[in-house]
């Protein structure tokens, strides 16, 4: 049994259109211009148990409305989603109990009340037995290092500091799954490289299944083994990081220091992207020439001092995608 | 709580996730473990604002002094020939701003995640969100009794007097009675604040609640003062379960006979009231489901 199965999966929403001027909107009133606006057209994917996928898109692409389809928030209009045995939006309670989710900025913990308090409340709300519940709060202290500001009200959180308890609290029932939407938006460097951390650990721990949406692709890069892009409602890419970056990373850059200026530089199946002083950059599609042998062409031609192979970014990647399509990222 | 229970966790904090193991199969309930600890908390943040109980607790008095002081001059004029004594009056006006709890926290809270769409994530919680503002109220209703209404009656008993029923029957029913009112109150607040999801300024019709209910539970002006035509028709609304009936078995002012009456009609109002309310959120979840909010 895989952990979630999409099959053909639809989502049109009905969008009510205003028509211009007085008589138009009187038109409104009585019979409403509805249009349909397809977000999700068509989408096939089906994640293992302990998969660890980045779902990534432009704003619009389709992306939380999948999310939302997945954790039983919104009804297909057609196909089908099953997770775990179950269609969550016709089993919402039954799905519930084995997922957690984190959704951006919004809150699930209790605004005038110390986090340790809102634990407990989840200790009641999803049953876990007072010995597991103890396990799992003594995990997500030493992981996401609460031990700080457990009995602080969780209004005089910092954003950082509040962030890491809503994902303690979408754990704490073992879910089978968790969505996590934008977790590590507006946080520093140290809290996002800190729940970074911890999602590799509880993955690798629990073989939990991690879906997980951002726009920042470190969070992609250190935290998933898979990913799915989507655009338009359509998948574009779906594969693991490795494939990614064979499909779509073939380019190279090559930056070199010679020992004095070259202004006609030149080197065969490359172009040269930058000729500074005794710096030049040149890029290359390693699918036409190996990095060894047009370094070889090169220290024949000119005398070379050094030089620097460099993998591109998934992010400039990414952009890159986008970018032959069309979308501003 | 039970540790068999067959909950749907791991057994073991190493042992990973295997396909066939249904570990999730039986969802989480609402049950009155956690039913408590959910009055516990609402009644452990109800009391972290000093300063908002404070002044809420000053101006009851300021307006529990008032009633009773426009009220007892009133009545000395003879308004009515026949009718409660002075002290069942003090008494009535006392609890009447008191006891009730017109205006629910959650519903101005429900527009706002509504409108922020943060209400989709009730749809994914374990427990009905009918249920998790029941405890919540619950929690802060018992804060209120004990810590507003109880000074203040006291506070009047001392200064003023208070007419304390003697008959163990009535303390009885009129306890019964507050409950059946607190259940009243709540669905109503619930139908005001799921309102939101149609329309998106909850203010006016929340207002339109707080002063129907006022106006006829009796809170603004005992019912014994309508007219006596109107009378019997405001009695067998809901409202009068509000605060009409709790009073006048505190008052000790009906029969028992009666007074089982008025309590079943409570009961039945309760009921169909929180079902108008299931019905809409059932309505209220389609349309978030469908068109996402």
């Amino acid at each position: 049994m895989n952990a979630i199965e999409v099959t053909d999966l639809w989502k049109v929403y009905e969008i009510k259109q205003h028509r211009k001027g007085l008589m138009g909107g009187l038109h409104d009133l009585i019979r409403p211009h509805i249009i349909e606006k397809p977000a999700v057209r068509g989408i096939n994917f089906s994640i293992q148990q302990g998969e660890t996928v980045g779902y990534i898109g432009p704003n619009g692409s389709g992306k939380s409305t999948t999310i939302k389809m997945l954790t039983g928030i919104l009804t297909p209009t057609r196909g089908q989603v099953i997770v775990r045995g179950v269609e969550p939006n016709r089993q919402r309670q039954a799905n519930a109990a084995h997922i957690g989710a984190v959704f951006g900025q919004r809150t699930q913990l209790w605004w005038d009340l110390a986090i340790r308090e809102s634990f407990d409340l989840f200790r009641h709300i999803y049953r876990i037995p007072a010995q597991r519940f103890k396990d799992n709060v003594d995990r997500m202290y030493n992981l996401l290092q609460l031990h700080s500001f457990d009995s602080t009200p969780v209004r005089q959180l910092s954003l950082g500091q509040r962030m890491r308890a809503e994902i303690a609290c979408a754990f704490f029932h073992d879910p089978a799954i968790v969505y996590l939407d934008e977790p590590t938006i507006g946080l520093d460097v140290i809290a996002k490289e800190q729940i970074r951390a911890f999602l590799r650990d509880i993955n690798r721990e629990l073989n939990t299944t991690i879906i997980l949406t951002t726009h920042d692709m470190e969070d992609i890069e250190q935290v998933c083994n898979r990913l799915i892009m989507i655009d338009d409602g359509h998948i574009i890419f779906d594969g693991g990081m490795q494939q990614f970056m064979d499909t779509y990373g073939t380019e190279r850059m090559l930056s070199i220091e010679l020992e004095s200026q070259v202004s006609d530089f030149y080197v065969e199946g490359a172009k040269v992207v930058a000729n500074e002083g005794k710096q030049v950059r040149i890029m290359f599609n390693k699918a036409d020439i190996s990095a060894s042998r047009l370094i070889g062409q090169l220290t024949e031609r000119y005398s070379v001092k050094d030089c620097q192979l460099q993998e591109p970014k998934i992010e400039h990647l990414i952009r890159g995608v986008y970018e032959s399509r069309g979308v501003t990222a | 709580m039970n540790a068999s229970l067959p909950v749907g966790i791991n057994p073991s904090p190493k042992t990973p996730y295997r396909p066939t193991q249904q570990a999730h199969h039986n969802s989480p309930r609402m049950t009155l473990a956690t039913f408590a600890v959910l009055i516990r908390q609402a009644f452990l943040q109800s009391t972290v604002f000093r300063a908002n109980y404070l002044i809420g607790l000053l101006s009851d008095l300021l307006f529990v002094y008032l009633s009773i002081q426009v009220w007892t001059v009133l009545y000395s004029n003879q308004i009515l020939e026949s009718g409660p004594t002075t002290i069942q009056l003090i008494t009535y006006v006392t609890l009447a701003r008191i006891v009730a709890p017109v205006d629910m926290e959650f519903v101005q809270n429900m527009q706002q995640r509504v409108l922020s769409g943060e209400i989709a994530g009730e749809l994914i919680k374990p427990i009905p969100l009918s249920w998790f503002l029941l405890a919540q109220e619950v929690g802060r209703y018992i804060s209120r009794l004990l810590l507003r209404v109880l000074p203040i009656a006291l506070l009047v008993f001392f200064t003023i007097s208070l007419s304390v029923p003697d008959s163990p029957i009535y303390i009885l029913l009129f306890v019964v009675s507050i409950i059946l009112s607190f259940i009243i109150m709540f669905s109503i607040n619930y139908i005001t604040a799921l309102a939101a999801f149609w329309i998106t300024q909850l203010f006016s019709i929340n207002v339109l609640k707080g002063q129907t209910v006022r106006l006829l539970s009796g809170i603004l002006v005992p019912l014994w003062f309508f007219p006596a035509a109107a009378l019997p028709v405001i009695e067998l609304l809901p409202f009068a379960s509000i605060a009409f009936v709790p009073i006048q078995l505190f008052l000790e002012e009906i029969s028992i006979v009666k007074a089982c009456y008025s309590l079943a009609l409570q009961l039945a109002w309760g009921i169909i009231i929180w079902q108008i309310g299931r019905w809409m959120w059932s309505r209220a979840v389609r349309q978030l489901s469908i068109n996402g909010g």
